[in-house]
């Protein structure tokens, strides 16, 4: 996937001001800045959950593959670009079927659901922990684990793209361990993009970060090398102490609005 | 970038063209792309629908425009065809839903031509226009064509067809919002008509008068007493309701525990049991009382009393008192839900403020829980108001036409019941009053539409306070 | 060291705050007007029963009578059996129709109006179906009466109607009367779906159908089921609209175009005209109390169904 010069607005606050970047297949994009930066709007605009929000408008070019998103059934571009939330947000409904949910929402007939059901459990680190209660309301679990059948659901509809909304912000660090462990495991399966306010997780699961600040791209770069050497002195700040006291050049600072990010 | 929009323009997908142009330009680009000649069949098929949706609405509004429900009809079955029968050329197969969709619409254009204009009805009131038939039926076809064209013009994404079924979604709607409007405006418009201003400042009576040696009845015509005895009900009510109504909800929301559970069940049971059921037990109330003579105080109160030409004394059949205690019953379980309602929206903090600042239980009560919950009883009694007028299962056992007067110990009246009498009162009550049974129960209907309007306008207000305050707080 | 366990026991808020503990006088007051509500409604219910139960405690009726098929209660006309197995199939009959007709129309409603309807629509549909939940039932019958009946009667030849007057034409009345009812509480289950949800299954690849129907559907089975049951109870109490317009005719009900009757459909036509004491009227009552009991029955239900809901 790739934007170039991607703008998002929402009524007439705008959130993203021109965003070019390249998405690498099968590898982990983490995307990090301050909160209001837009990260989470890029994120949304990927898929295309912002056309629910009437007031957004989005222009510039996403798009994936060589193809157009904007122009694209968004319903078949959501079939290829799944998403994980912030807050888990499992289905009232047993394990099983929210892991299901999506492959027989959308009809496909007759599909081997047992062996989805078990792969994608696996991949998101979470089979072991409920093979046994597979027919259990999802709402039993704990947060934790509720995120990781999150990913598990969406892992099931084998996307070609995952994005992630900060996944770990709600939960105790030994889930965060466990989810990095599963973005970890499918990485090289699928193309992720991670949103992520915790910086070292970022080192931990990326191969390329972008720096986001007041709806453009600061830097982008290998995750690795952006933590050795930043090129601009913001992205090295926030990188060690997640802070900007001097804003990025180009950026005016006393515009930034903070918008859901 | 411009790979990308190579691979744009060499995809044809109307969706595409769509967004290109804006939504408003979609017809254009389909009329003007030669190889969407297909698609212009669909575009056909679609235009047809939306004109067969037009004229159903028309058809049911306005019975004039019946002679253009089988041309429309006809006119749906040809355009759904058109695009499956330029398809079977190309030797493709027909699908079922288009075939079902233009036959069952010849079908229906036949029988728009065959049925009589005005199917007949016992009396007047009954006499039924076809287009009521054939107007439901040309919306219902047009639904399901709109739907098959959408579906046609969009492509065949699963967008377009979650599009697609937004017609036949909606149309629920277009049942629903017939079958009220036919309802309303059957009764406004017969209303306004049998409309007389004299109804509102007299009231129904009779009296004897001789002659030429006989005795006769004459009968004056009104509501005026209706109004007034619907009035006094929901005044009377209110009052019988507003202090348990209003305790139980505050004991319910402040007390927790046994009680309060007993109470909950106690005014849901209330809610629960048929109105009817009320009533049949204030009949029997009232009937247990036919012992004492009239005079008496209990008999008074319960039975009520009026006083005939002559100067006698004669008990009634249960007095606007027994129906308003009665009437109660059902508005007390209302304003006891509305104000635990209330009371449990207040913020804690606020709560908490009153607590710490040692205040007793009653001083709380009376300057932070009352005013702050003072809406939703006010909405409890709004509701509870239109419930008392519009009850008539309570009191129609008790009731008479009101002809003695409005007192509070004179029999129990109202406008509701009046509507009912002119069906099945009493024989001159039915012979005087039939003409105006419009316009009962259309001020019947505007009294407590009025009533519910203003509680739901009033809920609404509380609503949004409550919302204010979850963001202030 | 004291001031410590304050501090501690200050953060520790409680579940509820009430305003303060002992009794005062709010509280008497309260409970006062509460104990009378309890009252009216233990007396109201011990009126119904013990009225209920004179048919076989006075009259000596064996209890299992009740349940016979046959209606004949005028000493008058021959020997008497007070079956009311016409009544409560009817009843059950009739209600039972008229949510089959009412159910879809009023979910579809709901559903167009809480997943399609663009904001301003529903800023008009919404309020108006909670303003038409206060029609009085009479204009509902009255209209059946008037326009309904007599076009059944003259137009449903065909279809087997004799006089109009029928079990069909009761639960098609009946229908329209409890669709804004089933329609706003139906509609209230659907919008306390959390948004998250829908967009979480957006975001899997599911169109706006799908969704509707794999997600909004299944999470809001038991409010949808609270639904038709309200609006069944609403059906069921009802006496005036449905008694205009159903024949009242006291058989097992076998056909949808014929004249049946229900419990309170009968119990307004002979109330007033039987004597209190009177063997019939005592019929009457017990009528009633099945009425009440059967309420009983779907208000427990609802609890059942509430709870069962709740957790989610």
């Amino acid at each position: 996937m790739r934007t170039d010069g991607l703008r998002v607005a929402y009524g007439s606050k705008e959130v993203l001001r021109g965003i070019d970047l390249p998405i690498a297949k099968g590898k982990v994009t983490a995307l990090v800045g301050p909160s209001g930066c837009g990260k989470t709007t890029l994120l949304r605009t990927l898929n295309r959950l912002t056309d629910l929000t009437s007031t957004c408008s989005v222009s510039g070019i996403v798009t994936i593959d060589g193809e157009d998103c904007m122009a694209m059934d968004p319903v078949l571009l959501r079939r290829r670009v799944g998403m994980v939330f912030q807050k888990p947000n499992v289905f009232p409904m047993s394990i099983r079927e929210n892991v299901l949910y999506g492959v027989k929402a959308r009809g496909n007939g007759k599909t081997e659901y047992a062996e989805i059901l078990e792969s994608s459990l696996r991949k998101a680190v979470i089979w072991d922990e409920v093979k046994d209660r597979l027919d259990e309301s999802a709402l039993a679990l704990s947060g934790g684990q509720q995120q990781r059948v999150c990913i598990a659901r969406t892992l099931a509809t084998s996307p070609e793209v995952v994005l992630m909304d900060e996944p770990g912000a709600s939960l105790d660090p030994r889930s965060t361990q466990l989810l990095e462990e599963s973005i970890l495991a499918i990485r090289g399966d699928f193309t992720v993009v991670i949103v992520t306010h915790d910086i070292p997780q970022a080192h931990r699961v990326s191969d390329f970060l972008a720096f986001l600040y007041d709806g453009r791209v600061v830097e982008f770069g290998e995750t690795r090398q952006l933590f050795a050497e930043p090129r601009e002195h913001a992205t090295k700040e926030y990188l060690e102490g997640g802070l900007v006291t001097v804003p990025p050049v180009g950026n005016v600072a006393a515009a930034a609005v903070p918008v859901s990010a | 970038m411009s790979t990308v929009l190579d691979q744009r323009r060499a995809t044809p997908a109307p969706l595409q063209r769509a967004a290109d142009t804006g939504r408003s330009g979609l017809l254009a680009v389909l009329l003007a792309d030669a190889r969407l000649a297909d698609r212009r069949l669909h575009v056909l098929n679609l235009v047809a629908a939306v004109l067969g949706l037009v004229v159903g609405g028309a058809v049911l509004l306005w019975n004039g425009a019946d002679v253009l429900t089988a041309p429309a009809l006809a006119l749906l079955a040809l355009c759904v065809a058109a695009p499956a029968v330029a398809k079977r050329r190309v030797g493709e197969a027909l699908d079922r839903s288009t075939l079902t969709i233009a036959l069952l619409s010849a079908v229906a254009a036949v029988a728009a031509l065959l049925l009589p204009v005005w199917l007949y009805g016992a009396d007047v009131n009954g006499i039924v226009h076809r287009s009521a038939i054939t107007g439901p039926m040309l919306l219902l076809l047009s639904a399901f064509g709109a739907s098959h064209g959408l579906r046609g013009v969009l492509g065949d994404g699963p967008s377009a067809r979650d599009f697609a079924t937004y017609p036949v979604l909606a149309l629920p709607v277009v049942l629903a919002v017939a079958a009220y409007g036919f309802i309303l405006a059957r009764v406004v418009v017969s209303g306004v008509g049998s409309f007389d201003v004299s109804l509102l400042t007299t009231a129904w009576t009779q009296q004897l008068v001789e002659t030429s040696g006989a005795a006769k009845f004459t009968y004056t015509v009104g509501l005026l007493n209706n109004i007034l005895g619907t009035l006094e009900l929901i005044a009377l009510t209110s009052l019988f309701a507003i202090l348990p109504g209003v305790g139980a909800g505050v004991f319910m929301s402040e007390y927790p525990g046994l009680m309060a559970k007993v109470i909950d069940l106690s005014t849901t049971m209330l809610r629960a049991v048929s109105v009817f059921v009320i009533g049949a037990t204030a009949f029997g109330v009232v009937g247990a009382t036919s012992g004492l003579a009239a005079g008496t105080p209990i008999s008074d109160l319960v039975r009520g009393v009026y006083t005939d030409v002559n100067g006698l004394v004669h008990p009634g059949t249960g007095s606007f008192i027994t129906a308003s205690a009665f009437l109660a019953l059902l508005v007390i379980p209302i304003i006891a839900k509305l104000t635990e309602e209330g009371l449990r929206s207040i913020p804690r903090d606020l709560r908490e403020g009153s607590v710490a600042l040692g205040t007793s239980d009653a001083y709380g009560l009376r300057r932070l829980l009352l005013p702050w919950a003072g809406l939703n009883i006010i909405t409890g009694l709004l509701i509870g108001a239109a419930e008392a007028s519009g009850s008539l299962a309570v009191i129609m056992f008790i009731a008479g036409p009101g002809q003695d007067g409005v007192a509070p110990t004179n029999s129990v009246t109202s406008l509701d019941y009046a509507l009912f009498a002119t069906q099945y009162g009493l024989k001159p009550y039915v012979d005087t009053m039939a003409d105006y049974r419009f316009a009962t129960a259309l001020l019947l209907l505007l009294l407590t539409l009025g009533l519910t309007s203003v509680a739901v306008v009033v809920r609404r207000r509380v609503a949004r306070r409550y919302r204010g305050s979850l963001t202030a707080g | 060291m004291e001031s410590d366990i304050a501090t501690e026991m200050a953060a520790v808020r409680p579940e509820r705050v009430v305003l303060a503990p002992g009794i005062d006088v709010a509280r008497r007051v309260t409970g006062a007007a509460a104990t009378v509500v309890v009252l009216l409604v233990g007396l109201l219910l011990a009126f119904i029963a013990w009225n209920g139960i004179a048919l076989f405690r006075h009259s000596g009726v064996p209890i299992l009578e009740v349940f016979a098929p046959v209606w004949q209660p005028d000493p008058t006309s021959g020997e008497t059996t007070y079956g009311l197995l016409p009544f409560i199939l009817g009843t059950l009959g009739v209600v039972s129709v008229a949510a089959a007709l009412a159910a879809p129309l009023s979910l579809g409603l709901a559903l167009f109006m809480a997943e399609v309807a663009p904001p301003w629509a529903r800023r008009v549909m919404q309020p108006a179906m909670e303003v038409f939940v206060g029609i009085p039932s009479v204009v509902y019958g009255w209209l059946g009466l008037t326009v309904l009946v007599p076009f059944l009667a003259a137009n449903g030849k065909w279809a087997g109607f004799t006089s109009g007057f029928s079990w069909f034409a009761g639960s098609l009345v009946l229908a329209l009367m409890i669709l804004p009812t089933v329609s706003s509480v139906a509609y209230d289950s659907f919008r306390a779906v959390p948004p998250d949800l829908r967009t979480a299954s957006l975001a899997l690849g599911t169109t706006r159908w799908q969704t509707i129907r794999h997600l909004l559907l299944p999470a809001s089975g038991a409010g949808i089921v609270t639904a038709i049951v309200l609006g069944m109870m609403r059906a069921a109490g009802e006496a005036l609209a449905v008694q205009m317009v159903i024949g009242n005719r006291p058989l097992i009900p076998r056909s949808l175009f014929q004249p049946v009757t229900t419990l309170t459909a009968q119990i307004t036509l002979d109330m007033g005209n039987t004597v209190a004491g009177e063997t019939w009227n005592e019929a009457l009552w017990t009528m009633g109390l099945v009425l009440v009991t059967m309420s009983f029955a779907a208000v427990v239900l609802v609890r059942l169904l509430t709870r069962r809901a709740g957790p989610r």
